[in-house]
Formats: C-alpha cells, sequence, structure tokens
C-alpha cells in the first residue's frame, strides 16, 4: 500500500484516477428442497401421524447401524444384548436395544387436548421459557431454568415409540443426555419389574454423507452435458445477518443505514473497503420485519378488545402500516445493484407461520422486485433470491442450511438445564433432523403435514448450518463419523447486537463485524 | 347517496305510478352491508383481563351453515387430487365424467416435480415395479391370498361377500408397518412404502393396477378412510 491509509482521505481535490474495486462474484445455486406446491395442489387433509412414520422408516435403517456396531459386543454378566424388531418385544430381565421415536409428556407443555377443555373456562398461562417444572415462567429470567437443577426433569416422562407402542424409558443415564420428542433413538437396556425400560446406553443416527465442494455444481453440470471446469475463481466472503427488525420507526433506521455503507464500500477507509469488495452475497437470515406476522398475537387481540368497538378478528385493513416494508424494501434496492441478497423469512415475517415458510412474496418488494425473477420467466437464482424458511442452498460450492431459528427456539424449550444453543445444534445434526421438522415438529412447531417423508430428514450433510434470531454470536465445527465437518453459526439479532457475520468462503472461518451507534443522551 | 328521484314532476313517465316507482340503487342499508357486523361494545367497563372476557371466545364462534351431503369433502377431494396425479403417468382413461377443466381453461402451467412434496422422480416409482406388476396373473394373486389366510384358523367373519381384490385391498390398509392408510389414496401409499424401502407386496400393486384399469377409481380410498370420516346426515 503507499502510505498511511488516512493520509489518502485527507487531501486537496486531485486528478488522480481511483480505481474502482469490484466485488467478488459469487456462484450461487438454489436448491427447491422446501418449497411447497401452490395453491390446490398442498393439501391439509392429511394427519401427522403420516409425518411420524415416515420419520422413523426414514431414519431407523441409519440408527439401528450405529447401534449395532456399537453394542455388537456389549456385554454385561455374561449377557449380550440382542435386538427387538418392535418396542413392545422387550422382556423383563432381557438385555435388549430398541430403536424407535422419543417422545417426552412434560406438564408444562402445550396439549392441544387441554387446550380445547380450558378455553372456555380459563386464561391461557403466558407463554413459557421452558417447559418443565423448574424452568419457571415467561417473566422470569433464564436463571429460572438453573433455579430447578438436576430436578428439571421432574414430572417429565420419556417413552420410545413405534408402530407397535410406547415404552416408558428411565435410568440415570437419560438426565445426561439431550433429548426432545421426535428424535430417534436406539437405546440399550432392560425392562424392569414395574414395566419401564432401564437405559444403560443410548445413539444417534448422527451425521449424513457430506458432498465435497463444488458438488452441486458439477453435478448439475454434467447432467446437463457440459464439461465440469475444474478451475474455480477464490472465493470471497458471504455476508450473514439476522433480525434486522425493521419497524417503520424513525429510531432504527441508523443501524441499517450504516450498515448499508458499509456493504456497499462507501464508508470507512479503503482497506476496510477492499474487505467489503470481498463479501459476494448476503443472506438476510429471518425477521426482517418486526411486527409482520398474518396472525396476530394473543397480546394484540386483547388491546384490541380493551379499544372497545368493532373486534376485527385477523386482518385489520384500517390498522394497515405499510411503512415497514416500504423502509425494508427500499434499503434492499439500494444495496441490491451492488450485492446479490438472499432473504429467509422468519417468525415475524409476512409468510405462513408453519414451516417450511414459503418466501416472501415479490409484491411486498415494489422496488426491489426488479432484480428477482419474473413469475414466467426462465426458473433459475435471481439476483434476489426471496426463499424459504428453511433454505438450502450451495453458495460458492459450499452447501449451505440456513433456518430462522424457530427450531432452535423450540428445542431450546424443552431442555430444562441447557442453555448452550450450540450444542442443541449440534444435536439437530446429530439427529438428522435440522428443519424443517427439527424434532419438535409437529408436536409443538408448527409444520407443514408432509405426506411423502422426503424432506424431514437430512439427506446429505450441509458444509455450514447457519441459525438465525440468536441472543449472541456462536460457532463451532461439529465433526462426524466419517469426517464430515460442518460449521456451525448462530447469527445474532442485528436489531440488539448490531453484529453481522462474514464467513470466508475458502476457510469456512466467521469474523464478526459490528456497528454501535453511540448515544449522546 | 344516490341523488333523490322524483316520481311526480313534468319529466316523470305517465306509465310509472307514484306506487311503483323506478328501481333506485341503494348502497346503504342491511342487505347491501359489506363489512363484518361488529360485536357491540360491553356496556359495563369491567377491570377483568380482556383475556378472561368472553365476548372474544363467543364472538368466534359462529355456527355454520349444514354442509350440503351430496358435494364431497375435502378430504374426498384430495383423495381424488391424488388418484388422478398418479393415474396420469398410469396412462389410463380418466375416471372422471363430465367435462375435463384442464382443457376448458386450455391447459395448466407445469407442475414442477422439485420441491418438497414433489420428491424424487416424477412418477415416484423406483424401478420396473410398474411392469412386474402387470405381469402377475390372477393365480399368483390368489396364492398370495390364500397364503395370507393359511396361518389363521378360523375364516374371516364378513367378508363372504366380497372378491379377492377387495380383501386383499383392506388387508393392504390394515398393514401398520406400510404407515397410516388414512388420508392417503392406496396406489400412493403403496409408492410411499416402496419409497421408504418397506418392500410391500407386488401382487397388492397388481391389484391396485387392475382395479384402476377397470375404471373403478373409487376404489383408491381406503375403507377405514371412509368409516371414520363419514358424515352423519341428520334424517
Amino acid at each position: 500500500m503507499n502510505g498511511d491509509n488516512h493520509a489518502d482521505l485527507l487531501q486537496p481535490p486531485s486528478n488522480v484516477e481511483h480505481a474502482v474495486s469490484e466485488r467478488t462474484a459469487s456462484h450461487y445455486t438454489p436448491l427447491p428442497t422446501y418449497r411447497l406446491p401452490k395453491g390446490e395442489h398442498r393439501h391439509y387433509q392429511q394427519q401427522y401421524a403420516d409425518m411420524y412414520f415416515a420419520r422413523l422408516a426414514q431414519l431407523k435403517p441409519a440408527v439401528e447401524q450405529i447401534a449395532s456396531e456399537a453394542w455388537a459386543d456389549f456385554e454385561i454378566g455374561g449377557e449380550t444384548a440382542s435386538r427387538k424388531d418392535r418396542v413392545l418385544d422387550v422382556r423383563e430381565g432381557e438385555l435388549c436395544w430398541i430403536a424407535g421415536t422419543l417422545y417426552m409428556e412434560m406438564p408444562l407443555k402445550p396439549n392441544v387436548l387441554e387446550d380445547i377443555g380450558k378455553e372456555h373456562w380459563i386464561a391461557a398461562p403466558p407463554p413459557r421459557v421452558k417447559y418443565d417444572t423448574g424452568g419457571g415462567l415467561g417473566g422470569d429470567s433464564e436463571r429460572g431454568a438453573h433455579a430447578g437443577g438436576g430436578k428439571g426433569l421432574a414430572g417429565a416422562q420419556i417413552m420410545l415409540e413405534d408402530e407397535s407402542g410406547r415404552l416408558r424409558l428411565t435410568g440415570g443415564y437419560l438426565s445426561g443426555g439431550l433429548l426432545v420428542t421426535g428424535a430417534i433413538v436406539a437405546v440399550m437396556g432392560t425392562e424392569n419389574s414395574d414395566g419401564d425400560f432401564e437405559v444403560l446406553d443410548l445413539r444417534v443416527p448422527d451425521l449424513p454423507r457430506q458432498p465435497s465442494r463444488w458438488e452441486t455444481e458439477d453435478g448439475e453440470a454434467a447432467l446437463q452435458g457440459k464439461s465440469v471446469t475444474t478451475k474455480r475463481p477464490i472465493s470471497g466472503k458471504v455476508a450473514i445477518i439476522s433480525g434486522l427488525g425493521v419497524s417503520g420507526v424513525e429510531g432504527d433506521t441508523l443501524l441499517l443505514d450504516l450498515l448499508l455503507e458499509y456493504l456497499l464500500g462507501e464508508s470507512a477507509d479503503p482497506a476496510s473497503q477492499e474487505q467489503a469488495a470481498s463479501i459476494s452475497r448476503l443472506i438476510i437470515a429471518g425477521n426482517s420485519l418486526s411486527h409482520s406476522s398474518p396472525i396476530p398475537s394473543r397480546e394484540e387481540l386483547a388491546a384490541a378488545a380493551k379499544k372497545g368497538g368493532r373486534k376485527t378478528y385477523g386482518y385489520d385493513s384500517a390498522s394497515y402500516n405499510a411503512a415497514p416494508t416500504d423502509h425494508l424494501d427500499q434499503w434492499l434496492a439500494t444495496l441490491l445493484p451492488s450485492i446479490p441478497i438472499t432473504l429467509l423469512p422468519g417468525e415475524q415475517d409476512p409468510t405462513s407461520t408453519s414451516l417450511p415458510q414459503q418466501p416472501i412474496h415479490a409484491a411486498m418488494f415494489p422496488h426491489s422486485r426488479a432484480y428477482m425473477n419474473p413469475p414466467t420467466g426462465p426458473e433459475g437464482p435471481g439476483w434476489f433470491d426471496s426463499t424459504t424458511n428453511p433454505a438450502e442452498f450451495s453458495a460458492d460450492g459450499w452447501r449451505f442450511l440456513g433456518t430462522g431459528g424457530q427450531p432452535v427456539d423450540d428445542v431450546y424449550k424443552y431442555l430444562p438445564d441447557c442453555e448452550e444453543r450450540l450444542e442443541m445444534m449440534e444435536a439437530m445434526l446429530r439427529w438428522r433432523l435440522t428443519a424443517p421438522t427439527a424434532p419438535t415438529a409437529p408436536d409443538t412447531l408448527w409444520c407443514y403435514p408432509f405426506q411423502d417423508g422426503d424432506q424431514f430428514v437430512m439427506k446429505e450433510c450441509p458444509h455450514v448450518f447457519l441459525v438465525g434470531n440468536q441472543p449472541k454470536f456462536e460457532t463451532a465445527v461439529v465433526e462426524g463419523p466419517l469426517g464430515q465437518q460442518v460449521r456451525v453459526l448462530a447469527v445474532p439479532r442485528f436489531k440488539e447486537t448490531g453484529e453481522l457475520v462474514l464467513l470466508d468462503c475458502e476457510t469456512l472461518v466467521p469474523e464478526v463485524v459490528r456497528f454501535e451507534v453511540f448515544d449522546e443522551g | 347517496m344516490p341523488p333523490k328521484r322524483k316520481s311526480s314532476g313534468p319529466r316523470a313517465v305517465p306509465t310509472r305510478t307514484p306506487s311503483n316507482p323506478q328501481s333506485t340503487l341503494s348502497f346503504h342499508g342491511k342487505q347491501n352491508k359489506v363489512t363484518k357486523p361488529g360485536v357491540a361494545p360491553a356496556t359495563k367497563q369491567t377491570k377483568k383481563d380482556p383475556a378472561l372476557l368472553e365476548d372474544i371466545a363467543r364472538s368466534e364462534i359462529k355456527t355454520e351453515e349444514t354442509p350440503d351431503p351430496e358435494q364431497p369433502t375435502t378430504a374426498e377431494t384430495a383423495i381424488t387430487q391424488q388418484t388422478d396425479a398418479e393415474a396420469k403417468p398410469l396412462a389410463l382413461p380418466t375416471q372422471h365424467p363430465g367435462a375435463n377443466p384442464d382443457e376448458i381453461l386450455g391447459g395448466r402451467a407445469q407442475e414442477s416435480d422439485l420441491g418438497a412434496t414433489g420428491g424424487k422422480a416424477a412418477t415416484g416409482w423406483l424401478a420396473d415395479e410398474e411392469a412386474l406388476a402387470r405381469s402377475v396373473t390372477e393365480s399368483q394373486i390368489k396364492l398370495y391370498w390364500r397364503q395370507k389366510e393359511s396361518p389363521r384358523l378360523a375364516p374371516r367373519v364378513h367378508q363372504e361377500g366380497m372378491t379377492v381384490y377387495e380383501k386383499v385391498l383392506r388387508e393392504w390398509g390394515m398393514s401398520g408397518q406400510f404407515g397410516p392408510c388414512i388420508g392417503i389414496a392406496r396406489l400412493k401409499r403403496w409408492k410411499r412404502a416402496n419409497g421408504l424401502g418397506l418392500k410391500p407386496p407386488v401382487e397388492v400393486l397388481a391389484v391396485l393396477l387392475r382395479e384402476m384399469e377397470g375404471g373403478n377409481g373409487k376404489g383408491q380410498r381406503a375403507y377405514v378412510d371412509e368409516l371414520m370420516s363419514s358424515r352423519f346426515v341428520e334424517t
């Protein structure tokens, strides 16, 4: 570099032509894994039993293979563990192992039958932070879970079920592991005199096969008959952000403007601008709008009723405020000419409330729409990709799996003593149930009733698993039994923390850029 | 408000009598109400928790008009749609009499096979199951059924008047290892079980294909599905 960077800024105007840095190109292939059919082809008359059946049928072979390898030569008191086909085939005193779906019955978990019974009599309880007796109410801080201590699972019953029936599990082993409803596990132990199964060991399906880098692109090129390029340009970085929380109020524009200037390379010194030029894509992982879910929450309904007058059920056109979407659209439209954007919807965004959330419709973005592919045009990634939540895509050769945070938040509610979100994400990867049925769907997480079983389980291990709307930034690398390596990223909410995550696509190492506004008041 | 008309006056048409004035347009009034009727506000201002107010709960309960028993339910239409979707790759004659809406509307856009419910190949077959199933003979089907019946000590009751095909299909629905049979067409269930590697018997597929060829499109819904979702018609 020639001279001090700051000296470059403080200069009288000159005729020197400054080189304009170019942004690194982004190679992007979205996978339509979570798109649901539109209109009348989407059916809701099927039951959720299909989902549980298909999940068990898909994961049972994998978990049984792992279990048989682990317990093939296991002996206690001269007895080896035998495999039982059905959960109800266990006999008292016999050491055996079985595989099935976990079901946790927790007293504070929302139960639809109780809701129907109670709905006309008492008010619903406030939302809980955790679903166990030690967890405390939503008003308490997260310390409430720790206040319960080791008795967090008191009152909860853990059962293993498959097509034949259910079996209750007991044993000290269970309090150590992460257990949520819907995970497929294999347990080894014996039945005691109460009829409960005492667990000695537990196995999960673990990570599936991981594709190599550029495999998606090479595979597609091979299918289309094109030659497979072996030389790929050096990839840049991917910027990941989540929880923009645009609410139309003037107060939140300053942070967004700072972010905008940084990404466009308009701010700071040339070194930072070079860094910004290496950012090839922006991924917005959920909750871009702060309040736009179509279903009003209980508090909103109560406020509307309190104001008296007409109670409008659902959508009230008189109270629609276009400012947040307009603001977000303008912000995106300013950014789009320079950088491609992938937008995932979140819990508070105006799209479907059950997973998999479908892409935010182009009608919400009158200005940014110009950068999307027209609906009658060719299928393919547009410059601006409004995609599903969860989303699977291949950026710069790496397979990304992104969610807006709802699966992890739901798993969080099940685990009484665990505050480590990274552990939960790792567990979700090892259960092979990351999204959309992040094991707790459809039990406590709203989900589309899949019938075919295609998209429940993770068939191929991603390289990057990013989860948005988390309280703070965390990252780790999860390793699998066949040498898979997954970079797990918990992306914090931008509105609260002002942090932007930059993921280097050559090394998959993340770094954080923080934007702060100093309040003089 | 529309302008007031004078039925009497110099320009009044003599054939119209004052008692039978010209028909007017009206944008107000009870018949033309466009918005939903609102809930009357509570006359007493109570300090109760709004969530406890029964108004909220009660106003949402509307009596629905009694459904027309002649029209198919959503479950039935869904199964019919599934049957049609499965029938298309089989190149069978369509079983629906009457107009085909596709032809009237000039075709429809290509359904994408990709995505969350499109799954693997568009047709759902893994290999040549269809050809295998068509090559299964009647005697093979009867042999299969005899093998199913032989372990039983007593014959099945209440199944005397049923054909072998119907018995095979009912047994197919009752086999729990292939998944729930409610809410899914029989052929789709077979394909799903095949796709998950559960090895459903090919004789069942043969029976299903013969049933569809025979023009019995209604046979795709499991019998227990019809029982569970039967509507109670008040007499």
